[in-house]
């Protein structure tokens, strides 16, 4: 048993050693009366005054004890209680806290001209607040001749005459924030020489958040559930327990009128034995490149198939660019994108699933897309074969997550369980927040955060996108000394409905409040919508704002 | 000079001035003593005047205001000729007194005359540049007229 404390004097509150200290002298006066424990007496000062201190620590640590030494008072109050005691006592049920882990990406260097340029390894990288380094010295080198390991990187012509090259860049900490997405702007300390921009080459991957205690809570709830499947509490913690990244999840079943694959028949009666299991897996979806061959099919005109391996469940086709092609701008004009399914065996056994409404955004999910690149050659001819990246919009883990339905050893004897990506409401916020002229301009970044951190964690639960909560988290976010968020905001969402998915978006906009639609046929309900809502798709406006003297 | 004073009843506080002698010239030494000395009267006055002015102001947890800036002074470079001294000390003594008489008029029961500061006067001081320690002589005077004078050296760099 340790006998020491790990608190610091900066972790106990003046105000608990004040009390202390009232309380020794209250407690020594009585047993000794003829000692004077008056302020600025030595007695007071050097005695009294650091064993008020030392009591003071004591009574912290006993205090954070008493938040956090059993899993009922944890479960009463999970933001008091101390992570370290709560790792502890969790420990002693075999559950471990989730610690996150750091976000990794690529950032396009772009320079002005074609010559060798070194990135130390000193170099820190900076978007948005948050830092980021390298782990060994980087050299853009002029010919692929000159690459001969990881450190040197082939800088690359780019069409409007810049030159760029990439280097792996990992965050200084780990957490959702840091996951960068394509085109982020960053900055590097110190300058690297005849760089003219720094951006994210693809959206970085990793970053999640340390699981808090509240979430350890509720996943040690849901594991007193077995991890079978089974009803909703069991399922959901097999599901955790298999992948605890896990952010929300949603099943529908019999007699929900989300459930349409139960109704394959010709009464189009619910018949029970099929759920479909729409998770959230991620705060925010992420983009992913997926190299693909293309084939030529004249006038310009190419096609390719994401096949249900490249992108399990993804959302969308965000671009499409010649290979390698780093930091592009745009996208090649994507012509058509055809939504199909792939139902081909993997075990000895496949869902039921009927068209794109029952089956979008699960992984059994394909799409022919057809584009066009202007700078085709002549020699192309129909039939030709070329790479091209595809920008694909996906959330994390759902193939991990299917893979548990199809397992003949795990899945359900009665049931068919399929699981699916939350159908995606894309929001975007822009709202105004007023500060009085002459203090600190707020810090938008960390409203932004604010913002994505609480609308990202809303998963299934309410079904709509109000006004108060962004407000809420910005004012959270903001000193109290009279900055305010303005209202009413701009909110705006793109929901993709399953059986139209992705040209039949549905568009939705309001001041006060977005909700999801009600159209249990389409696949779009609270049940199986969810808002993302990452900080790239928030746009903070600061404004001064004049006030008189008084 | 107030006459003789019966302390039957009186509040002691630990005293942290070994070797004090009713008269005369002493060396003493800080700390609390072997067998735990007690001290009332105008020598609490004297010591807690001292406590606070050998105190760093600043440096006490949670009580920025506490101490004197005359060591800081020394410290920092601020005293480099004879001329300087009286003038830090004097700032240094002013806010010890003003602390002292923030903390009697909030002391419940109410301190007697003689446990209250009236001031603390300068009296005299020498400068030892090749010994490197200034020496200064403060009488130290309670409300109900009780004197003492205090040697006080303080190490230094000034040369």
């Amino acid at each position: 048993m340790a006998t020491t404390s790990d608190l610091s004097f900066s972790d106990v509150s003046p105000m608990l050693i004040e009390q202390a200290e009232e309380y020794l002298v209250s407690f020594l006066q009585e047993q000794f009366p003829s000692r004077d424990f008056s302020v600025g007496r030595v007695t007071r000062e050097l005695v009294v005054n650091m064993a008020a201190i030392m009591h003071a620590i004591n009574r912290e640590d006993i205090d954070r004890l008493l938040k956090s030494f059993s899993p009922l008072v944890i479960a009463a109050d999970p933001t008091a209680a101390d992570p370290d005691i709560v790792d502890a006592v969790y420990a002693n049920y075999g559950v471990e806290r989730y610690d996150g882990n750091v976000a990794t990406g690529s950032l396009a260097i772009i320079i002005s001209d074609l010559i060798t340029t070194s990135v130390p390894d000193t170099t820190i990288f900076t978007a948005n607040g948050l830092t980021y380094g390298i782990s060994q010295t980087y050299i853009g080198v002029t010919s692929a001749d000159a690459v001969v390991s990881a450190a040197e990187r082939l800088i690359e012509e780019r069409p409007d005459g810049t030159y760029v090259f990439t280097v792996p860049v990992t965050a200084s900490a780990v957490g959702e924030a840091y996951r960068a997405t394509r085109g982020t702007r960053f900055t590097a300390s110190p300058a690297i020489p005849g760089s003219i921009d720094i951006e994210a080459a693809a959206d970085f991957e990793g970053g999640t958040d340390s699981e808090t205690n509240a979430e350890l809570v509720e996943r040690v709830q849901q594991g007193i559930a077995p991890r079978v499947f089974s009803g909703r509490a069991q399922v959901a913690s097999l599901f955790q327990e298999q992948y605890p990244q896990l952010v929300n999840m949603s099943q529908v079943g019999l007699g929900d009128p989300e459930m349409l694959r139960d109704r394959d028949n010709i009464f189009q009666m619910s018949t029970g034995g099929k759920a479909d299991l729409y998770v959230q897996t991620a705060d925010t979806p992420e983009e992913v490149v997926v190299v693909k061959e293309c084939t030529y099919l004249g006038s310009q005109e190419w096609q390719t198939t994401i096949g249900r391996d490249d992108a399990p469940g993804f959302y969308l086709v965000r671009a499409v660019v010649q290979h390698n092609q780093t930091a592009f701008e745009g996208s090649l004009e994507v012509l058509d994108e055809t939504r199909g399914l792939d139902l081909t065996l993997e075990t000895d056994w496949v869902h039921a699933v009927d068209g794109l409404v029952q089956g979008a955004y699960s992984r059994y999910q394909t799409a022919v897309v057809k584009f066009k690149d202007p700078q085709t050659p002549l020699t192309v001819v129909v039939g030709d074969k070329e790479d091209y990246d595809v920008y694909v919009l996906r959330l994390p883990g759902v193939k991990t997550l299917h893979d548990l339905t199809i397992d003949r050893s795990r899945r359900p004897q009665t049931g068919d369980y399929l699981v699916r990506a939350a159908v995606p409401a894309l929001a975007y916020v822009s709202l105004e927040i007023r500060y009085r002229s002459g203090t600190t301009a707020p810090d938008v970044d960390a409203v932004k955060q604010a913002i994505a951190s609480r609308i990202n964690a809303l998963g299934f639960k309410i079904g709509r996108l109000p006004m108060a909560l962004i407000v809420d988290a910005a004012q959270g976010a903001l000193e109290t000394g009279g900055t305010y968020t303005f209202t009413p905001l701009n909110l705006y969402a793109e929901i993709y409905p399953p059986d139209t998915a992705p040209d039949g978006k549905i568009t939705v906009i309001d001041v006060n409040e977005l909700v999801v639609p009600y159209l249990p046929e389409r696949g779009v309900t609270q049940r199986t919508t969810v808002f993302y809502l990452p900080m790239s798709a928030i746009n903070v406006i600061v404004k001064p704002m004049a006030t008189l003297a008084i | 000079m107030s006459p003789s004073i019966d302390y039957t009843g009186r509040t002691v506080d630990v005293l942290i001035f070994q070797g004090v002698v009713a008269s005369g010239k002493q060396p003493i030494e800080t700390g609390f003593g072997e067998a735990g000395y007690v001290c009332t009267g105008i020598q609490k006055v004297a010591q807690t005047w001292l406590a606070l002015f050998m105190t760093d102001r600043g440096s006490v947890l949670n009580k920025p205001t506490r101490g004197s800036s005359f060591f800081p002074a020394i410290r920092r470079g601020r005293i480099q000729v004879e001329n300087d001294v009286p003038a830090e000390f004097s700032l240094a003594a002013e806010h010890v007194r003003q602390t002292m008489e923030l903390d009697a008029s909030q002391a419940d029961p109410a301190l007697p005359d003689d446990e209250r500061l009236d001031s603390a006067v300068l009296l005299e001081f020498n400068l030892f540049r090749e010994l490197a320690y200034l020496q200064l002589k403060i009488q130290i005077k309670s409300l109900a007229g009780d004197e003492r004078v205090v040697y006080l050296p303080v190490p230094t760099a000034i040369r």
